[in-house]
C-alpha cells in the first residue's frame, strides 16, 4: 500500500512501502506531538495538574516512535542505497523525527511547570502566554501539513511566520517581567511562566526548521537564513 | 525537485568539463550497426587524469559510445562512426570513408584530413579493458610484455622493469611477483582483471577504457580494481561504462547519463547524484525506471 502516484513510483515497490512507512511513522508521531500541546494548554488554562501529569507519561510514546524511525531509515539506507531526492527524504525525516520529539519533550517540560503556576491562571500576562502557545501550535500544525504534502510552497509561509511569533514572544517576556516587578510574591511563579513562553518559542523555531527541513527535501535547495532568533 | 518535465527527448542537461583540460573528446558523433542508428549526435568530453563514468539503461549506446572512442569497432565489419573523435586535438575520425560520410552529413568536413590515422596507434594511446578478464594463454610476464613487444624491440631488463611498473599500477605485483612464468589463466577472476589492467597500462597510454570492468567481480575483488583506478588517474585519464552506480558515484569525478544513443545528462558526479537536472536522470538513478 503506498501513497505515492504511479509516474513516481519506484519499480522495487518495496522501496515506496518503506517510504510510505516512515512517512507513517512521522506523522503518528507529529499527531502525538500536537496532542501534547493541545493538553499542555488545557492544563494549563485549568490550572489541571492530573492533566499536566498525562502530558508527562504520554511523551513516552513519542519517544518510541522516534526510536523506531531511527531503525526504519537505516534499514532504507542499508537496502536501498537511496539518492537525489529519496537520500534528501531519507535524510531530512532522520532530522524531522528528532524535532518532533523535541517538541513533545517541551509540551512535556510545560506540563511539569503545571503544578508550580499557583494562582497564575487568571493572571493578566496568562492569555498572551496562550495566544503565543496557540501560535506555535498553527506553526506546528502547517508544518506537519507541509510535510505530509510535500509542499516546498506551503512550507515556506511557516518560515514567515517565524519572526511574527520571535515577536510576540518578546512582549511576552516584557509582560512578564512587568508583572514581576508588580507581584513580587509571585516572582517564582511568574518564572516558571516565563520558561514556558520560552519553550514555547521554542516550539516555534523547531516548528521552522521542520518547515525548512520539508522545503529542502522538496525542492534540493535551503532557504535563506532566517533572522537571528529572539533572545 | 522542480523538475522540467521533458518536453521533447532531446531535452539535455550537459555541463562539460573546462575545455583547456580535455584529452579526449566525441563531437556530435553517429554510430551505425548496419543501418541501424545507435547513438544521435553524441558529444563527450573527457577530462584529462579523471575518471569520466558512463551510465544508462541496457540499450542506450555507452558501450558502444566506449568502443567508437578508440576506433575498436573497426574490426568489425558494417559498424562506421560519423563525426569526429579528438585524441588531444588530433582528429582520428579522419579516414576516408569517414570525412566523406562527415562532409555529406554536415555538408563541410570541419576541417578533417584525410590523414590515414593508424588505428593501432590510437589503441596503442587509448587502452581497453573489456567486462570478461581476457587474459592472453601465455604467462603473466607474457601478458603484459606482449603489447609491448608488438611496438618496441628492448632489452630484457627493460622489458622487466615495464612488467614490474606494470603489475604495480595495477596492484597486482605484490600477489604475482613470484610466479610471473605462471599462466595468466591461473589467476582468480578479479586477478585477471588486474592484469588486464596491467597489460593495458604496459604501452603507457593516454587514456584508458573500462567497459563495465568488475560486473564479473566480487566486493572485494571489486574494491580492489576501483582503488587501482582511484591511484590510476593521477597520470591516466579514465573512462568507465557501468551498471553500477554507487560505482559510479565513487569513482568517478564526471558522469554522463545516456539513454536511447543520447547523451541526457552529463556533469560533476557530485551533483549529479545529489541533484540531477533532468527528471529523466532522477528516475534512472533513483530506480524508479521502467
Amino acid at each position: 500500500m503506498t501513497d505515492i502516484p504511479g509516474k513516481d513510483r519506484h519499480t522495487a515497490s518495496a522501496f515506496d512501502r518503506d517510504l510510505s512507512e516512515l512517512r507513517a511513522l512521522i506523522s503518528e508521531m507529529g499527531g502525538l506531538a500536537e496532542v501534547a500541546l493541545d493538553n499542555a494548554r488545557m492544563a494549563l488554562t485549568r490550572g489541571d495538574s492530573e492533566l499536566a501529569k498525562q502530558v508527562v507519561e504520554n511523551d513516552r510514546k513519542i519517544d518510541v516512535l522516534e526510536a523506531q524511525v531511527g531503525q526504519h531509515i537505516i534499514g532504507l539506507i542499508v537496502r536501498r542505497a537511496p539518492m537525489a531526492d529519496d537520500l534528501r527524504e531519507v535524510l531530512s525525516a532522520h532530522r524531522i523525527a528528532g524535532i518532533v520529539e523535541r517538541v513533545g519533550d517541551y509540551s512535556k517540560t510545560i506540563a511539569k511547570r503545571v503544578p508550580l503556576l499557583g494562582n497564575l491562571f487568571q493572571s493578566e500576562p496568562m492569555p498572551m502566554v496562550l495566544d503565543l502557545l496557540d501560535g506555535v501550535r498553527e506553526m506546528l500544525k502547517s508544518a506537519l501539513d507541509s510535510f505530509a504534502a510535500r509542499d516546498a510552497e506551503a512550507a515556506q509561509a511557516v518560515c514567515s511566520r517565524d519572526r511574527d511569533i520571535d515577536e510576540l514572544y518578546n512582549r511576552v517576556f516584557l509582560a512578564l517581567l512587568a508583572h514581576m516587578m508588580s507581584e513580587p510574591a509571585n516572582i517564582g511563579a511568574t518564572a516558571h511562566l516565563m520558561f514556558i513562553a520560552k519553550s514555547l518559542e521554542r516550539v516555534g523555531d523547531q516548528a521552522t526548521n521542520l518547515a525548512e527541513l520539508v522545503y529542502f527535501t522538496a525542492s534540493g535547495e535551503q532557504l535563506p537564513d532566517r533572522h537571528a532568533t529572539a533572545g | 525537485m522542480i523538475f522540467s518535465d521533458d518536453l521533447a527527448s532531446q531535452e539535455q542537461a550537459i555541463t562539460a568539463p573546462d575545455a583547456a583540460n580535455v584529452v579526449l573528446e566525441a563531437r556530435k558523433l553517429d554510430f551505425f550497426y548496419g543501418k541501424t542508428q545507435s547513438l544521435f549526435g553524441v558529444d563527450l568530453q573527457v577530462e584529462r587524469n579523471k575518471i569520466t563514468a558512463l551510465i544508462g539503461p541496457s540499450g542506450c549506446g555507452k558501450s558502444t559510445l566506449l568502443r567508437a572512442l578508440n576506433r575498436i569497432y573497426d574490426l568489425y565489419p558494417n559498424q562506421h562512426a560519423t563525426g569526429r573523435i579528438l585524441l588531444d586535438g588530433e582528429d582520428m575520425l579522419a579516414d576516408r570513408g569517414s570525412v566523406a560520410r562527415l562532409k555529406a552529413r554536415d555538408g563541410d568536413g570541419h576541417g578533417v584530413s584525410t590523414a590515414m590515422v593508424d588505428p593501432a596507434r590510437l589503441r596503442a594511446r587509448v587502452g581497453m579493458v573489456f567486462q570478461k578478464p581476457t587474459p592472453f594463454p601465455m604467462s603473466i610476464y607474457d601478458n603484459i610484455a606482449f603489447g609491448v613487444r608488438l611496438y618496441q624491440s628492448l632489452p630484457r631488463a627493460e622489458l622487466d622493469e615495464i612488467v614490474f611498473r606494470s603489475l604495480r599500477r595495477a596492484a597486482l605485483w605484490d600477489e604475482v611477483k613470484d610466479k610471473l612464468d605462471t599462466s595468466g589463466l591461473g589467476l582468480s577472476g578479479g586477478q585477471q582483471q588486474r592484469l588486464c589492467v596491467a597489460r593495458g597500462l604496459a604501452i603507457d597510454p593516454e587514456v584508458l577504457l573500462l567497459d563495465e570492468p568488475a560486473s564479473a567481480l566480487d566486493p572485494i575483488s571489486t574494491a580492489k580494481l576501483e582503488e587501482t583506478l582511484t591511484e590510476l588517474k593521477k597520470d591516466v585519464t579514465i573512462v568507465i561504462v557501468t551498471h553500477n552506480l554507487q560505482q559510479a558515484a565513487r569513482l568517478a569525478d564526471h558522469t554522463g547519463f545516456m539513454f536511447l544513443g543520447r547523451m541526457v545528462e552529463f556533469g560533476p558526479t557530485s551533483d549529479f547524484f545529489a541533484s540531477p537536472r533532468l527528471k529523466r536522470t532522477r528516475d534512472y538513478v533513483t530506480g524508479r525506471f521502467g
